[in-house]
């Protein structure tokens, strides 16, 4: 299977060159970077530390395309509108790791999944995705008589918050609620905010260290606490779980997919 | 739907007919005491703390239950043996709370459930009983990959360690992988202990101030974590259960049920 690498010059791109790299049955076609960036024109392999492989990093990520089966985006919000369009264009399925998304991008990756198979995917951890699975079920069993409220550590670089996976955990409360994300979704605090509106869900956003951080969900009730908790040390856990994703999306229809899909985690 | 309370003036049972009133759907039946108890005759709502129910506290549980669409039972074993025989020949669900059964105690509730619905669980809490069949589904999911470990931290007064909960969260741990937690079980480590084990399931106790019950369940394997984690915030947590299950029961099959499957959790 041919995989070609959106952004593998970035932080998770280059995990993902040594993970295709590394994975049996895959095989590396290509890899984008920013135009004008450093990157353009050196070999795929020397961003991740690998011998040379042959290919040198393009600007144009139609002909990486082109080259292959399936794509793994982890580049940057910017991007990504374009990435969809060509998506839709070939029909190639995408993993779409990138995140900090504005309403602008998430219409033009429901545009592009009528015509090629998308997986959305703000967290490719395998462990993340079975916790949300628990996240859900617990929300569905204890209902918003239990506030709860997400508190979500990402490294210090993350420009933008919540966090994808800190949305991601947000809207999986809702939806284990039955509830619209939109309709509840309490972002910030500060100064004299008065009560707790019920059935609320409230982001809290921490922010430090290198590598990425955990996500807590507190179901707070009057007489009980129920909390679960992911915590992550190493960023290879996103490349193996994206090209898991990859070679999952092959062959599949067009359509929008979660990474739950992927792990076949309802 | 109307709840008959069998020891109506114990420290549960006082909480019950509290959290009756509070609870949409609830209504009090009644309740008794044994008799030469100094409550008889008093108001069943008055001797819990609350404005008068105009219902008063009896010995006669034959007539409780026939007021009553569902029983909650709180007592002592041997009544609570009693208690399941007249819920069987009255045709009225029972949920019964009650811990420290006999053998023979405990087959007078199983015989019972042959013709009655009975929920009967040792902790009624919702939040616990979702750890221990998430603990359960968890463990079965992740293999030896995953070391488990069960921390938790009680009051001061406390005499036993690890806590009963904290046991029946590693038996859950034990089923979900097919193995006996006894066999697998590391309840202390001190002094030089040697690597980990891969299998066990490992126990750490902490003591201190009032704190009514904490207890983390973690998942840990290569750079991520998986942690569920239930505090107790007060005893009023089993009364909510307790009546979750009475109102659940209503239109149930005779059989002997557990919170788990009041829950959904199967
Ligand atoms: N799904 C997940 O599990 C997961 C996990 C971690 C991170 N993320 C997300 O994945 C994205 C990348 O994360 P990161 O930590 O690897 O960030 P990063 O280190 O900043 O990498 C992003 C890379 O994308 C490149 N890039 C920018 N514009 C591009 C374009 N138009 N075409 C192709 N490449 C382009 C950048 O090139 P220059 O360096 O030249 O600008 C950079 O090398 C972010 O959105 C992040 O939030 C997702």
């Amino acid at each position: 299977m041919k995989i070609g690498i959106f952004g593998c010059g970035g932080t998770i791109g280059r995990l993902l060159v040594r993970e295709v790299v590394a994975t049996e049955g895959c095989e590396l076609s290509g890899g984008t970077s920013r135009p004008g960036g450093p990157h353009i024109g050196i070999d795929v392999g020397e961003p991740a530390g690998l011998e040379p492989v042959g290919l040198a990093i393009s600007d144009d990520p139609r002909a990486v395309m082109a080259a292959s089966d399936v794509i793994i985006d982890f580049s940057l919000a910017p991007a990504t509108a374009q990435h969809m369009l060509l998506a839709a264009e070939t029909g190639i399925p995408v993993v779409l790791g990138t995140t900090g998304f504005d309403a602008d991008d998430y219409a033009a990756i429901d545009r592009a999944a009528a015509d090629a198979a998308i997986v959305e995917a703000p967290n490719t951890s395998a462990n993340l995705n079975f916790l949300l699975m628990l996240i859900e079920r617990i929300a569905g069993v204890l209902g918003d008589e239990y506030d709860a409220e997400v508190l979500s550590m990402s490294e210090r670089r993350l420009p933008f918050a919540p966090s994808g996976t800190a949305m991601e955990v947000a809207k999986t409360v809702a939806a284990g609620r039955g509830a619209n994300i939109d309709d509840v979704l309490e972002k910030v605090r500060d100064g004299v905010i008065g009560p707790r509106p019920p059935g609320t869900i409230g982001i809290a956003v921490v922010r430090g260290g290198r590598v990425s951080g955990g996500q807590r969900v507190i179901f707070a009730g009057d007489d009980e606490i129920v909390e679960v908790a992911y915590r992550s040390t190493d960023p290879a856990i996103y490349a193996k779980g994206a090209v898991t994703a990859a070679q999952w999306v092959v062959g599949k229809p067009p359509a929008k997919y979660s990474m739950r899909d992927v792990f076949g985690l309802a | 739907m109307k709840i008959g309370v069998v020891g109506c003036g114990g420290r549960m049972g006082r909480m019950i007919v509290s959290t009756i009133a509070t609870t949409e759907g609830c209504e009090i039946a009644g309740g008794t005491e044994p008799p030469l108890s100094p409550l008889l005759g008093q108001d069943v709502g008055a001797q819990a703390g609350l404005a008068p129910a105009g219902l008063v506290v009896g010995d006669d549980a034959q007539a409780l239950f026939r007021a009553a669409d569902v029983v909650v039972d709180f007592t002592a074993p041997d009544a609570t043996a009693l208690h399941a025989r007249l819920a069987a020949e009255m045709s009225v669900p029972l949920v019964a709370g009650t811990t420290g059964l006999t053998a023979d105690e405990q087959k007078a509730v199983e015989d019972a459930a042959r013709s009655v619905a009975i929920v009967q669980a040792a902790n009624m809490s919702v939040g616990i009983n979702l750890l221990l069949g998430l603990t359960e589904e968890t463990a079965a999911k992740f293999g030896d990959d995953y070391d488990i470990e069960i921390l938790e931290m009680h009051h001061r007064h406390k005499v036993d360690a690890p806590s009963g909960t904290a046991l029946a969260l590693g038996r859950a741990a034990a089923k979900g992988r097919g193995v006996e937690l006894d066999a697998v079980a590391q309840r202390v480590r001190d002094g030089h202990t040697g690597p980990r084990r891969a299998g066990d399931i490992g126990f750490a106790t902490m003591r201190g101030g009032d704190v009514a019950g904490e207890h983390t369940v973690v998942f840990a394997t290569e750079a991520s974590r998986i942690e569920i984690v239930h505090r107790a915030i007060s005893r009023a947590v089993f009364a909510g259960g307790a009546l979750r299950a009475a109102l659940w029961l209503d239109g149930k099959p005779p059989g002997l049920y557990s919170m788990r499957d009041v829950l959904g959790l199967g």
